[in-house]
């Protein structure tokens, strides 16, 4: 062969017998058709080449790693191979599920050709390559799939061969992972391996690969840099369902929400609404914008109160993210919610013209979310800018996005860099997150692993379940600081704790709705109150205050909680402010009361209007106010408050049987 | 001349690969009776209770007047279970993930899955056999030599009916049905809970062309007789085994490069 080319392939052809039901012939004597799949192929793949293997699904990207490993054998053409071929094409093959990730990696090593003993010497290696960290031992049929394919991809990492075929190559696992594999098969190639690899993800094939292969309609119908390969395929492939629906299998969000489009408007495929709402969700847990926005539209539409409360958040997420639809109905959303935006906007601005700067920053806030115009961005700019400067941490982190994303002010990412620092110190969590990413990912910022862990650490200290995986795997890995498998454990154990925590969440909604009180009810309540979830703070409250389920009645605790949960929105300021009002569990404070109203009924809380129009009727904590009594009922009225609505129907019979009198 | 190299060659890449081989016996076996409470004893416990209750089963349709009826029962019982359990001819279907995925000796699923079911009922048998001889049974040593070599003739004649009924199942799905119907058939004509000389009619005419009634016949002659086989059997045993590892190996290899297209 030629120097260097390890692969060499010509003329190739291969066709697989398909049974066609058109053809002639019965039962027993089938007739089939050959259908093409490769019809004369050649390609030289040199010593050292990556080469990322492309086109929809059917193409043959399987078949062509099974003719080179030599599973599959050509119709005509020749395939010369030189060098060991590592013998498993799919990564994810044949994991025993009831056996340990440990007791895996020996019994894949073992399929591999690595006898028993050497894989037992190369185990802590692989263990410690894999990043699995606690969870080696548990059965992997506990395992995600991202983190079988953790597994599976480490014992590769020991497999003594020279040309390397995967197939569906890096498509699942995080990105810390997917960027240290990748980072692997490169190291192979400079020891002069040869790694041929077929994906879905274009994004995968671009980082990774040398070179580019996209196999259609029979043949290569482009070979080259993976850059231009993959350019133009991703061109190419925008308006077929199939290639859209691998693609998102494979997790590509932007393709899950188009496949989501191809299912709403029967475009490629059959109308199906259920498929729709699955990769719609898909898409928007993935944070797409456009499908955040579509998805909150029709849980808009729901009856159910919890739907609109997601919506809300979906809504709120893709404006963050600078989607202008979103925003508009964001804003209009308020509009319906708080009868007149304008009104509440004025209301804001009259609170902030306070100075305090929580108010300041609520009035910023709340343009910047419902904002349609320059001007809107600017004075909301003014505002939390005023709210940053008086040092308040949510008002830094917004700034810092807001100068960041450039909205109401000159684009700067040194100041946005700052602004968000000085958040994350002062302990706010989102703004320690976002700073990590974008140094991981030298996003906005030159990429600085060690900055990045910083604040994955701070974060990870103050709870935050994801961060803290996130620094045991750097822990692990050595990435941003020094490696330490010890300080990796103890941060993989309390991940498991925290996510463990999540668990009681969840056991405790089971509880909750299916009206269960166990005897481990106050524990679960109160370890979910821990996870720091509002919801969960306002049911224990609320808990401790009726003194129900296994609770002493402790409205001082109720109190203190519902203090907490107080930032996440209306509900609990309402009834934090009842707490006030009667005296239960505080002081008596009916001017406190009256304030944490009047948050609550800006916040949309339809309990807190009502409640709020009875002071002004009583002249509590306020002046009395009969046409601010009024607005308010109607208000809660409308956002569908039981007492307002009964309170309305009562007025409009007097007026009734008033004019009836005067008839 | 062909088929011998290809079978010289099978011979070597199975050796060359006996990891993989391991490893797929290996992972066929993990994790039975895993989660139980007597874990590893469920090997030994279930074939002696399944034992137990045929006994009762077949004493109770009829009174048996030889002696030891358990030891007959019990020393043909276990080569017509692992005969069974291992001529399913799913060998190849239930491992099409590997033979698609996976560049390696295709025999090797085939050898696996037989040894598979080997080990487990070889484990009690064994153990039974112990029983047997710890209850003062006369021991005719010659014979028990040849316990063994029953058993490897029976291995390697699966692999071959193996080898062949895999191929068939694969490329006709109907026949891996039939096989299920086929091995009960084979339990209910086979001498293990009656003697050959009690069979009539039909089963008497047919017994002798069963090719299974050889192999339980060694085992049969060895333990409760105690004596030496006759030789006609394992005659006949090794006849059979050659003939159908043959005719098993040539239908194989002929069509094992069609399997990962048909899977």
């Amino acid at each position: 062969m030629e120097e260097d080319v390890v692969i060499r392939i010509r003329g190739l052809k291969k066709a697989y017998r398909i049974t066609d039901p058109s053809l002639p012939g019965g039962r027993f004597s089938k007739k089939y058709a050959e259908y093409p799949i490769f019809d004369g192929i050649d390609l030289d793949v040199r010593k050292g080449d990556i080469v990322g293997i492309l086109g929809k699904n059917g193409c043959g990207k399987s078949t062509f790693l099974k003719l080179v490993s030599g599973i599959l054998e050509p119709d005509s053409g020749t395939i010369e191979v030189e060098g060991k071929v590592a013998s498993i094409l799919e990564l994810s093959m044949g994991f025993h599920g009831d056996l340990s990730g440990r007791d895996n990696i020996v019994l894949r090593s073992e399929l591999y050709g690595i006898p028993r003993s050497e894989a037992y010497a190369n185990l802590d290696r692989i263990i410690e390559y894999s990043d699995l960290g606690v969870f080696i031992d548990n059965p992997v049929r506990t395992y995600s799939s991202g983190m079988r394919s953790r597994l599976a991809f480490s014992v590769m990492v020991n497999v003594d061969a020279d040309i390397f075929l995967v197939d569906e190559a890096l498509s699942t696992g995080d990105m810390a992972f997917a960027a240290k594999a990748s980072e692997h098969l490169r190291d192979l190639v400079r020891k002069g391996k040869t790694v041929l690899f077929t994906s879905h993800s274009l994004g995968t094939i671009k980082r990774t690969c040398t070179r580019a292969i996209w196999l259609d309609d029979h043949k290569i119908a482009m070979d080259g840099p993976a850059e231009d390969v993959c350019d133009a395929y991703s061109h190419a492939i925008m308006d077929s369902f199939e290639d859209t629906l691998s693609m998102a299998e494979g997790g590509a969000s932007s393709a899950q929400y188009r496949l989501s489009t191809f299912y709403r408007d029967g475009n490629g495929t059959e109308r199906d609404p259920e498929a729709r709402m699955k990769w719609l969700n898909e898409a928007a847990v993935r944070e797409h914008p456009m499908a955040m926005s579509e998805l909150a539209d029709i849980l808009m539409a729901s009856d159910d109160e919890e739907d609109r409360a997601r919506a809300l958040d979906l809504y709120q997420g893709a404006a963050e993210q600078g989607n202008f639809e979103a925003r508009r109905k964001y804003s209009t959303m308020f509009g319906d919610t708080h009868g007149d935006i304008e009104d509440l906007r004025t209301l804001l601005r009259e609170l902030a013209e306070t100075g305090y700067p929580y108010d300041l920053y609520n009035c910023g806030n709340m343009l910047y979310r419902s904002a349609l115009s320059i001007e809107d961005y600017r004075e909301a700019f003014r505002y939390v800018k005023q709210a940053s400067d008086l040092g308040w941490a949510d008002a830094d982190y917004l700034l810092g996005v807001m100068y960041r994303e450039g909205t109401g002010v000159d684009r700067d990412i040194d100041e946005s860099v700052r602004l968000m620092e000085r958040a994350a110190d002062t302990g706010h969590s989102r703004a320690m997150t976002v700073l990590a990413e974008q140094y991981l990912q030298g996003k906005y910022v030159p990429r600085d692993p060690e900055k990045a862990f910083r604040f994955y650490m701070m974060s990870a200290s103050s709870g935050n379940a994801r961060s803290q995986y996130q620094v045991a795997t750097m822990y692990s890995s050595g990435l941003g600081c020094e490696k330490d498998p010890e300080k990796a454990k103890e941060w993989f154990a309390r991940y498991s704790s925290t996510t463990v925590n999540e668990f009681r969440k969840e056991a405790l909604d089971t509880i909750r709705t299916r009206r269960l009180e166990s005897d481990s009810y106050p524990d679960l309540m109160k370890a979910a109150s821990l996870t720091c979830n509002p919801q969960s703070m306002v049911t224990l409250a609320s808990r401790y205050l009726s003194g129900k389920g296994g609770f002493k009645k402790n409205p001082g605790a109720a109190a203190r909680l519902l203090e907490r949960a107080s930032v996440a929105g209306g509900s609990p300021r309402t009834r934090l402010a009842m707490l006030y009002l009667e005296g239960d569990g505080v002081p008596k404070d009916e001017a406190r009361a009256f304030e944490l109203l009047q948050s609550a009924a800006a916040f949309g809380d339809a309990e807190g209007m009502f409640r709020l129009s009875l002071l002004y009727k009583e002249g509590k904590g306020c002046e009395a106010d009969p046409e601010m009594y009024r607005v308010l009922v109607k208000m809660a009225a409308e956002r569908g408050n039981r007492d307002a609505k009964d309170l309305i129907m009562r007025w409009d019979e007097r007026n009734q049987r008033r004019k009836a009198k005067k008839h | 001349m062909n088929l011998i190299k290809r079978m010289a060659k099978s011979a070597r890449d199975v050796y060359d690969n006996r990891t993989i081989l391991m490893a797929m016996v290996r992972r066929n076996t993990a994790g039975r009776y895993k989660s139980s409470y007597i874990g590893f004893a469920w090997h030994l416990i279930l074939p002696v209770l399944m034992i137990i209750v045929l006994y009762i089963t077949f004493t109770s349709i009829k009174p048996r007047l030889e002696p030891d009826f358990w030891i007959y029962l019990s020393s043909g019982m276990f080569p017509i279970m692992f005969i069974s359990s291992s001529l399913r001819g799913r060998a190849v279907l239930s491992n099409a993930k590997y033979i698609t995925k996976m560049k390696f000796p295709r025999e090797i699923v085939v050898i696996a899955s037989v040894l598979t079911d080997f080990l487990a009922v070889v484990f009690a048998y064994v153990f039974i056999i112990m029983v047997i001889l710890l209850s003062g049974q006369y021991v005719n040593w010659f014979g028990m030599a040849m316990i063994p070599v029953g058993l490897l003739l029976m291995f390697v004649f699966c692999v071959g009916c193996s080898m062949l009924v895999s191929t068939v199942t694969v490329f006709v799905k109907d026949i891996g049905y039939f096989m299920s119907v086929a091995m009960r058939l084979v339990f209910w004509i086979t001498p293990t809970f009656f003697f050959v000389n009690e069979a009539k009619g039909l089963l008497k005419a047919i017994v002798w062309y069963n090719p299974f009634t050889y192999y339980v016949e060694i085992f049969h002659d060895v333990l409760y007789y105690g004596i030496f086989p006759h030789v006609e059997y394992i005659a006949v045993a090794v006849l059979l085994t050659v003939a159908f590892t043959f005719i098993g190996s040539a239908v194989f290899f002929r069509y094992e490069k069609k399997f990962p297209e048909m899977l």
